[in-house]
């Protein structure tokens, strides 16, 4: 049976535990203030992104990019975005386990997957299990950028272009609201016109040729959307914070309204004892 | 006066600019071009350099990385990876930075990081237009 002192301190511990959850949550709130206006005004550029491409890449033939050619596949690489840090819930975990399913499910196509990994929590997860990864980009996710998500793409587009992965998937956290986030798993290359809705391409003077303005818009195109995807994982990733640590601070309250009962009942229970012995003592002495 | 146009610059940090103007004189890769209205729809890419529209008589300037620009009928619309209005900039600061990158590139040899010296040549390349542009 726990004593008082025992109780007390249990107390005291929880109450700490509560403060730093709550101060996490009021952290992970303003941060995602912050990244959900990044995505806001991210958004324009990759529409304006999207609309020139598709007005200029519905004529080309497959052949004219290697970022256009569909080829069999026997590798593929994955692009993980995860979080650096835990505390975020499901978060991370629901990431890991979808992109070990993915694995397997490539696997069981006769399709080798490596990955590449973004954010830490993804990393330290598949070091030790039986999946190659390629590269790593870990603590990055507190200060991620547009130039970042292109030294992200020159990995994958180099070794797509040199015939190492046929294709590229990326999987990450997109967000929708502050306790929603959804797991999106979508294949970056190679890009085929017919999924993207190319529309027929606009009456334009090309300057330089069409070919070169192509091959020069797709690396864009692929790092606007690898950008777009840290932007919503990052988002995803303080919103899905804020929930677990609103959750554990309501935890904590509810722990310590508990405690305190049982404290409060333990120590009229003493009181109770003592006095008993009080007047058991003073009835012994009047003989 | 000239008629106007709407002409938008948008980075992926944000809309920095949307407003009716008169003239652009734009970086191209082909080299620096003028747009006013009516121009033939014409889609080109910007190399890093200065960017000045005009309004009121009065031309504006920025600083911007590459990307690449689509000319309408009455409408531009520009692409780049960054872009910076000059009274926006600090000298002195503009000034370090083109110090540090020069620094940097040293370091990177052509043949090996080709991306990586390319990236370099274009900050210092929008850096050495910012300075220019400061006042």
């Amino acid at each position: 049976m726990a004593s008082l002192r025992d109780i007390r301190k249990r107390i005291a511990s929880v109450k700490n535990t509560q403060k730093i959850t709550n101060a996490m949550k009021m952290v992970a709130a303003a941060k995602l203030r912050r990244a959900e206006e990044a995505i806001k005004a991210g958004r324009p550029f990759a529409d304006k992104m999207r609309e020139v491409l598709m007005s200029l890449a519905a004529r080309t033939n497959p052949g004219a990019h290697p970022m256009l050619s569909v080829k069999p596949v026997n590798k593929a690489l994955l692009i993980l975005v995860t979080a650096d840090r835990g505390l975020c819930g499901a978060f991370n975990t629901s990431l890991n386990r979808r992109a070990e399913a993915f694995v397997k499910e490539m696997k069981a196509k006769g399709v080798e997957v490596e990955l590449l990994t973004v954010g830490r929590k993804g990393n330290d997860y598949f070091r030790r299990r039986p999946v190659t990864i390629a590269e790593k980009f870990s603590n990055v996710m507190g200060s991620i950028s547009y130039e970042l998500a292109g030294q992200i793409c020159n990995v994958f587009t180099d070794r797509f272009i040199a015939g190492d992965h046929q294709e590229v998937y990326i999987l990450y956290n997109s967000f929708r609201s502050a306790v929603t986030q959804i797991l999106t798993l979508r294949r970056l290359l190679p890009i085929t016109p017919e999924e993207e809705g190319w529309q027929p391409r606009r009456a334009y003077l090309y300057e330089p040729s069409e070919e070169e303005l192509l091959s020069a818009i797709l690396p864009r195109y692929i790092q606007v959307q690898v950008f777009a995807g840290l932007l919503d994982s990052v988002a995803s990733e303080h919103g899905a914070r804020m929930t677990a640590m609103e959750a554990a601070t309501s935890n904590a309250k509810e722990m310590i309204h508990k405690l305190t009962l049982k404290f409060n009942r333990l120590r009229q229970e003493s009181i109770t004892t003592e006095l008993m012995e009080i007047v058991g003592g003073a009835e012994a002495l009047k003989g | 006066m000239a008629q106007k146009f709407k002409v938008e610059l948008v980075t992926p940090k944000g809309v920095v600019l949307d407003r009716e103007v008169e003239e652009v004189i734009a970086p191209g890769i082909m080299g620096e071009f003028g747009v006013l209205i009516g121009h033939t729809p014409m889609l080109t890419f910007i190399k890093p350099g200065i960017l000045s529209y005009l309004e009121n008589d009065r031309f504006i300037k920025y600083a911007v990385g590459s990307g690449f620009c689509e000319v309408l009928k009455d409408a531009v619309n520009l692409l780049v990876v960054e872009a910076h209005a000059a009274e926006e900039i600090d000298k002195n600061e503009a000034n370090e930075e083109l110090v540090r990158l020069e620094r940097e590139i040293l370091e990177v040899s052509p043949v090996d990081h080709p991306t990586e010296y390319e990236r370099l040549s274009d900050c210092i390349k929008v850096a050495k237009a910012k300075i220019s542009i400061a006042s």
